[in-house]
């Protein structure tokens, strides 16, 4: 491969980290427009979130007789990552394709549409958070030391979204069923990952859907500091080794694969 | 000094014939089957759009791309505007590039042109202090009237090119690429883009057009490229270049054999 198409590869990734404002500005049409014509805008979001934590909570609660106060604030935090990284799994491979018009239009850099789609799906995920934190006021959930650790968390799972994003939308590109394959496996990750029911309730020492399930590890390192758990350092050494597996994947693939993606949509 | 040079450039777009070829499903079976199972989706269809193409432009130049359906202009547009990267051949460009070649992206079909203008100034780079500046401008150059104030989806397509054409030329790069889509103004609206071309020369460029048009080309352009089936038939001075093109047209029909 010419060494030319590398360095445009790179370049266009410097490029879109200079163009930053832009993609937020992106970003913030795409959600004025998505809910412009709606009575309750944005906060039809929450409201699903709300609606499906309430159901989760009274089913759970009575089935399983566990304390309401403690299962809400575990539920809400665990759902909020939980929506975040399957949102952008499923919707990522679409990134590129569905940013086609632009990128062909103006001189932007391509990998501007991520950054443009991943904010978008933060301040989702913001929308989230505050839903957790008025139910934990609620519930007098207090907020200790461990706390903090949260946005640590947070920001390691935000770097490896950007790679996850950046590798599945140039897969995208070729590889028109890749959505669809993810959205049939993610339900069966959602069951067998702890958000709606916990590791500790499960019988044994250590259940092995918890050691060898990346996902658990990604939700534990941003959900146990807000439960006021202190973080395993495997899970933080796993999360941390994921999201630079997936920033080298990601540049790669999308480096090599630049010259290409548009001859693909 | 703006430069572009085509050597010996070959373009090629792979035709997947079927879903199979696109499913990461079958690419998954066939890389593990070692190509027992599925193998045939790992040897693509190619059609090669540009063959060979050598061409060399400098500051000043205004090239028009003239060509029946399939000839290969667009396919050359979009590679001299970096988004396509030839398979083979080599590319040379020494300018800050502007290309229209689809208009409408990135505008709000539901906001007036007025309200459009921030949304495009961030998509072609204005900063935030120029926008009243690039409004007035528009609104002088579009002359859309009492439309600028309505939704865009209001606007009929000649009107969409001319807001599309003026705010992507409002700060234009040195090299100018542009697709048929100017055909869709009028004969006073093209008068109206040669003029703003003409003062865009001024600071020395280079523009690239393809258009089916012999009025747009005779106006605008000062050499003609004639492409058929991704080759080069003829290369020369629009009007002489214009007539063997239409002559050739009548004599072969719209899709006998050029060469």
């Amino acid at each position: 491969m010419a060494r030319s198409s590398i360095l445009v590869g790179f370049n266009d990734l410097k490029r879109s980290i200079v163009k930053f404002p832009v993609a937020a500005a992106m970003a913030r049409d795409d959600l004025v427009i998505r809910f412009e014509r709606t009575i309750l805008g944005p906060l039809w979001l929450p409201l699903s979130n709300i609606v499906f934590i309430a159901g989760l909570t009274i089913v759970f609660g009575t089935l399983f007789k566990v304390d309401v106060a403690t299962y809400v604030v575990y539920l809400a935090s665990g759902l909020m990552i939980w929506n975040f990284v399957s949102s952008v799994l499923t919707s990522s491979p679409n990134y590129f394709v569905q940013s086609q018009a632009i990128m062909e239009a103006y001189a932007l850099p391509w990998s501007l549409q991520i950054i443009r789609h991943l904010l978008s799906q933060i301040f989702l995920m913001s929308i989230h958070f505050a839903i957790w934190v008025i139910i934990a006021l609620i519930f007098k959930h207090p907020f200790t030391t461990h706390t903090p650790f949260a946005l640590l968390g947070i920001g390691i799972v935000f770097v490896l979204a950007y790679g996850v994003a950046l590798t599945l939308a140039t897969l995208g590109a070729r590889y028109r069923d890749l959505k669809f394959a993810i959205e049939s496996v993610l339900p069966f990750f959602f069951l067998l990952t702890p958000v709606f029911w916990r590791a500790a309730d499960l019988p044994g020492e250590r259940p092995a859907v918890t050691t060898f399930n990346p996902l658990f590890h990604v939700l534990s390192i941003v959900r146990d500091p807000l439960l006021n758990k202190s973080v395993e350092p495997l899970s933080w050494i796993v999360s941390g080794a994921l999201a630079v597996f997936f920033l080298l994947v990601g540049i790669t693939m999308f480096v090599r694969g630049r010259r290409r993606l548009l001859l693909w949509m | 000094m703006t430069q572009l040079t085509f050597e010996n450039v070959s373009v090629r777009y792979p035709v997947p014939l079927g879903g199979r070829e696109r499913s990461i499903v079958t690419a998954a079976a066939a890389t593990a089957s070692f190509g027992r199972i599925a193998g045939d989706v790992k040897s693509l269809t190619y059609v090669e759009a540009l063959k060979d193409i050598s061409l060399d432009f400098k500051t000043g130049d205004r090239i028009g791309f003239i060509g029946r359906n399939g000839s290969g202009k667009s396919t050359l547009l979009k590679t001299a505007a970096g988004m396509l990267a030839p398979h083979k051949g080599d590319l040379k460009v020494d300018g800050m590039v502007t290309a229209i070649l689809k208009l409408g992206a990135g505008v709000q079909m539901d906001r007036s042109a007025r309200r459009n203008v921030p949304t495009l100034a961030r998509l072609i780079g204005v900063p935030r202090s120029e926008i009243d500046a690039m409004t007035a401008d528009l609104e002088d150059f579009t002359e859309l009237g009492p439309f600028f104030d309505m939704p865009v989806r209001t606007y009929s397509a000649g009107m969409v090119v001319r807001l599309m054409f003026g705010a992507l030329t409002y700060k234009p790069g040195e090299i100018l690429i542009v697709d048929e889509v100017i055909g869709a103004g009028d004969a006073y609206f093209i008068e109206k883009a040669q003029k703003r071309a003409e003062g865009m020369f001024a600071d020395a460029s280079l523009l690239l057009l393809a258009t089916h048009s012999g009025q747009i080309l005779k106006r605008l352009c000062t050499e003609v490229v004639w492409l058929e089936g991704g080759e080069i038939v003829e290369r020369g001075d629009p009007e002489s270049v214009w007539q063997s093109f239409q002559s050739r047209l009548k004599s072969v029909g719209p899709s006998g054999a050029i060469k």
